[in-house]
């Protein structure tokens, strides 16, 4: 449109619609450029949430998970707050005469349009604004600038967060947490964590943390497969194998002498509850023949206190010529062996996993050249030396530094009546002083630390004093220990 | 619509040939030239501040020169009475012998009145300038007269001969729409007036418009669109001289003992479209404000003792002001 200048001369011009168009368009301008100010800390207030989730993840769930929807929805609450605010026509106006330096003449139009003023100069002025808004350059009037700082941040903050997702370092950081919990739970001892902590700040890698951390899980593991294993069913297995092996020239018991030895003791149990069954029918070479098998049998489980006698009643019935016995204690004895194949699988199967772990922790040592226990000199990682065990484990690493830990501490709480077992349990000793013989030469009472279980624990009274757990068993015996003893253990001055 | 742009460009016509018309004998000053010259067109009165000789009463009789308008000066002094500016009742004998009461109109019937070192006159005298400024009317002997349209008080003061003189009640002074200050002429400027004074004749003025041209320039300045913003902006301006006020700046709050008055806002909203108007603009701009806020405002602030010890006068209040209150979008 053109219209003449105050001056006479006509010139381009904008009409009252294409003025407010043009505001309207810095408006939009305007919008994304607030909108675009605002997402970066939306996103950082998501991210920042979902930072937290995960960081808190391994120690408080439910925190965890709050921390983050805090977050997202904080974002979201900011981001649409911001987006659902359109700016104002006058606001652009303002923007516009600002950017363009117009002098107010565009929000001063814009005034009179709306308020539909009349006046003299109004529509003049109108006018005059459209004549110099005519050449407006958008990117002059209203420059959309990317909040770069912001979106850096935001950035970093995204960075971070896939990182701790996807990488190792989050792995890391979680398993830290979890430690810096354990810790705090009471599983795991602080120097444990201190430990962990230091080799992470000297600089050792992430990779090389976690699988010393592996080898430590590993370690627990086989100490706790140890602690379930059962000795006495190993000797009982190779008990039974031995009987087998003798039984298997019998022409009575060859049957349940092969699979005996062959570790097949269910059927064992059968074949021997069959032989039992035929007892009536032997004739008397038989029966001299079975009591021999008998008698071998008793002598080869002697260790074991039922299987043994049952097989010892056996032979005497047998040898004094009572058969049904006899008949008997053999059916007790093949129900003895049907009850010991699943305790022996059991333990086999637990051998086998202590032996596979063993073997697991002896590669990855090998591998990863870590601190550990070393693998013994016969290549039988299943059998640790007796100082192997705690010298080859890292310092404060595992339940045996814990054990220790908590043993000491428990020694030094111990009353005078009080004292630890063989198993690091509590127990109440009393000691009776023998007043009519005092000693010359006492000593003071000393308790054994020693974590060697085939030592003895009991609590030493010296030459002149005897102890005897709590509670009292059926023949306990009155020791005078004499007045010196009452005196040690009295609040007066020791001798 | 063309009455109104033919009004707009006489408009700007008259300012221009009065500013040329005082530019041939007023070498320099521009800013107070422009400054008095708004406060004219928007129908204000100027108090005009200077040391003597730099051309005060010069500038006004100049001014008044330029205008077909009946003017008048005071030359004011500490024995001059009300009577004899606002003038008197006298008996006048008619030739038949009749004696009646005749009003004598003083000088302040007149269009301009230079009311020369205003601040000489007793407080009584310069409270007679009140009626006439303010409500353009003297009241003498319970008859009061209206005076002619239009009609200005263009006062001079000198700010250092202080003995012997009564400055202006805080009322007086906000009856004055600018307060101009006329400062030192550079070397060049002074060297022009030398060249034009002491050499022939002094140079004559043109008369460029007359009295009701001039009030059709006032009525269209009034006229004038303001945004609200704009005017917003000029109330935070005028409400940041106030000591009290919880946007005021630092050196308001420690100088200033009163803040400027609601007149101090209409003199500035009134001069901004003044200056607008003579920018070739219809519109107030924050810009327009910004440049009346000086003679608008200073006299209308009453600074307290520290401000005095310290030095600190009311330009250097107002410019901290200016540049702390940010218009909106700004």
């Amino acid at each position: 449109m053109q219209t003449p200048t105050l001056t006479g001369q006509f010139t381009q011009t904008l009409t009252e619609v294409d003025l407010f168009r043009l505001v309207r368009a810095v408006c939009r301008r305007m919008w994304l450029k607030d909108t675009l100010r605002v997402t970066p800390r939306a996103m950082a207030l998501a991210l920042v949430g979902i930072l937290a989730g995960q960081l808190l993840g391994p120690r408080l769930g439910t925190v965890a998970a709050a921390a983050t929807v805090v977050g997202l929805a904080a974002g979201l609450a900011l981001l649409i707050s911001r987006a659902r605010r359109m700016p104002g026509t006058m606001a652009g106006a303002i923007q516009l005469d600002l950017g363009l330096d117009l002098k107010e003449r565009v929000s001063t139009a814009i005034h009179l349009v709306e308020t539909g003023a009349g006046g003299a100069l109004a529509a003049e002025q109108i006018a005059d604004a459209g004549r110099h808004a005519w050449s407006a350059n958008m990117g002059a009037a209203y420059r959309v600038a990317m909040p770069w700082r912001d979106l850096g941040v935001a950035t970093l903050l995204g960075i971070a967060v896939a990182l701790l997702a996807v990488t190792s370092i989050g792995v890391s950081l979680r398993e830290r947490l979890e430690t810096s919990s354990a810790v705090e739970g009471g599983v795991a001892s602080t120097a444990e964590a201190e430990a962990l902590s230091g080799r992470l700040n000297a600089g050792q890698s992430v990779e090389g943390a976690m699988a010393e951390r592996e080898l430590d899980e590993l370690r627990r593991a086989l100490e706790q497969l140890e602690i379930s294993s059962n000795p006495e069913a190993l000797a009982q297995r190779a008990a039974l194998e031995a009987l087998g092996q003798e039984l298997r020239t019998s022409s009575v018991s060859r049957d349940f002498g092969r699979e005996l030895e062959d570790g097949n003791l269910t059927v064992a149990a059968a074949e021997l509850g069959r032989l039992t069954e035929a007892i009536p029918e032997m004739n008397a070479g038989e029966l001299e023949e079975l009591q021999r098998d008998l008698e071998r049998a008793a002598k080869i489980t002697a260790d074991d206190p039922i299987l043994g006698a049952e097989f010892s009643r056996a032979a005497q019935s047998l040898d004094t010529g009572q058969r049904r016995a006899a008949g008997k204690d053999m059916a007790q004895a093949a129900e003895s062996v049907g009850r010991l194949a699943p305790v022996l699988a059991a333990e086999e199967d637990l051998q086998e996993r202590i032996a596979a772990l063993e073997r697991e922790i002896s590669e990855r040592q090998g591998a990863g050249g870590m601190p550990g226990r070393e693998p013994s000199d016969s290549g039988d990682a299943a059998a640790p030396s007796d100082t192997g065990d705690l010298d080859g484990i890292l310092p404060g690493v595992g339940l045996e530094s814990n054990a220790q830990g908590r043993e000491q501490s428990a020694i030094e709480m111990l009353g005078v009546d009080e004292r630890l077992d063989a198993a690091g349990d509590l127990e109440i000793v009393r000691i009776d002083a023998n007043e009519e013989d005092p000693p010359e030469d006492f000593a003071p009472p000393a308790t054994q630390l020693s974590g060697d279980p085939e030592s003895s624990l009991e609590p030493s009274a010296g030459n002149h004093g005897y102890v005897w757990p709590l509670p009292a068993i059926g023949d306990e015996l009155s020791i005078d220990a004499g007045g010196v003893v009452a005196d040690y253990f009295s609040d007066g001055e020791r001798p | 619509m063309a009455t109104t742009t033919k009004a707009i460009e006489q408009f700007q016509q008259v300012a221009r040939a009065l500013r040329d018309a005082v530019g041939r004998v007023i070498v320099g000053q521009d800013l107070a030239v422009d400054h008095v010259l708004i406060s004219l067109l928007a129908g204000g009165h100027s108090l005009i501040e200077g040391v003597p000789g730099l051309g005060k009463t010069i500038l006004v009789r100049t001014i008044a020169g330029a205008l077909d308008l009946k003017y008048a000066r005071v030359q004011f002094t500490p024995d001059l009475m009300p009577a004899d500016i606002t003038g008197t009742t006298i008996i006048r004998e008619s030739e038949s012998g009749t004696r009646r009461f005749e009003f004598e109109a003083g000088p302040l019937f007149a269009n301009v009145v230079l009311a020369d070192e205003i601040n000489r006159a007793t407080p009584k005298t310069q409270a007679a300038l009140l009626e006439a400024m303010a409500e353009q009317t003297v009241t003498v002997a319970g008859e009061t007269y209206r005076l002619e349209s239009p009609f200005y008080v263009l006062a001079t003061q000198n700010p250092i001969e202080m003995e012997g003189t009564y400055p202006l009640p805080e009322a007086q002074l906000d009856r004055f729409l600018f307060k101009v200050l006329v400062g030192y002429p550079t070397s060049e400027e002074l060297e022009e007036i030398l060249g034009r004074t002491t050499v022939g004749e002094e140079t004559a003025v043109r008369q460029v418009a007359d009295g009701e041209e001039i009030k059709g320039m006032i009525r269209l300045a009034r006229e004038v669109p303001i945004a609200p913003h704009v005017t917003r902006y000029a109330v935070s301006l005028t409400k940041a001289t106030h000591p009290e006020d919880a946007d005021a700046p630092t050196a308001a709050r420690r100088f200033v003992r009163y803040g400027a008055s609601p007149r101090g806002a209409q003199a500035l909203v009134l001069a901004a479209k003044v200056a607008a108007l003579s920018d070739g603009r219809l519109n107030v701009s924050y810009e327009d404000v910004r440049y009346v806020m000086a003679p608008a405002l200073r006299h209308r602030l009453i600074l307290n003792f520290e401000a005095d010890a310290e030095g600190v006068d009311a330009d250097s209040v107002l410019e901290e002001i200016a540049m702390v209150t940010l218009p909106e979008g700004g």
